[in-house]
């Protein structure tokens, strides 16, 4: 818990620092200002959302209820429950990413967001052969 | 697979949550098991069996439509 604190305490001054850095320094460059704007704005928004989210969570935070999420998370059935809701999701994703990748080379889109489509693809195919290997090895 | 998860439960006067409670698991998954609509793991079964001071053949029935026999 103090960890993920500390590191949204690190991601919202590397965002303030960011947008700083937009403001002042790079107003000249569009590419390296937006960029920085951009990936600023993302860094606090999800440091801040998770550090006000930590301190809600905390004011309201009891034994009983800490107990209870224990349960929630550890209950054997929600666990199969994710678990095939993750692999559904993969399941129906698989398919309509091939399509978005042809599609994609078909009506000539940039070639950049073809290769990209494609790497997904090839990435996806890869992280289910490799967590396959895995599990086959570790059950 | 049939269970008398329910049977045993009310016979020693214990709630769904008080059950789920016990166990360390959700009233959802009580829920389900006795319903029929989910199987646990050996480990589940094992903890309702202790619980429920039998064997696991006496809390889950083992039936034709579950293979094997």
């Amino acid at each position: 818990m103090q960890k993920n604190i500390l590191f949204s305490i690190f991601g919202l001054v590397i965002g303030i620092v960011l947008i700083l850095l937009a403001v002042f320094v790079f107003t000249g460059s569009t590419t390296l200002n937006g960029a920085c704007y951009g990936i600023g704005a993302a860094l606090i928004a999800l440091s801040g959302g998770n550090l006000i989210g930590k301190s809600v969570i905390k004011s309201v935070e009891t034994p009983e209820t800490l107990k209870i999420q224990a349960i929630e998370v550890n209950d054997e059935r929600n666990i199969r429950i994710r678990e095939r809701a993750g692999w559904n999701t993969v399941r129906i994703f698989t398919p309509v990413l091939c399509f978005l990748t042809l599609a994609s080379a078909l009506i000539g889109v940039e070639l950049y967001v073809t290769l990209t489509a494609c790497g997904l693809v090839i990435l996806l195919a890869g992280l289910s052969i490799g967590s396959q290997i895995y599990y086959d090895k570790r059950l | 697979m049939e269970n008398r998860i329910k049977e045993l439960r009310t016979a020693r006067n214990l709630t769904q949550a008080e059950l789920a409670e016990t166990i360390s698991v959700s009233s959802r998954t009580i829920i389900s098991l006795e319903k029929g609509q989910y199987n646990p793991s050996v480990l589940l079964a094992y903890k309702l069996a202790l619980v429920f001071g039998c064997s696991i053949e006496e809390v889950f029935i083992f039936g034709k439509e579950d293979g094997i026999f």
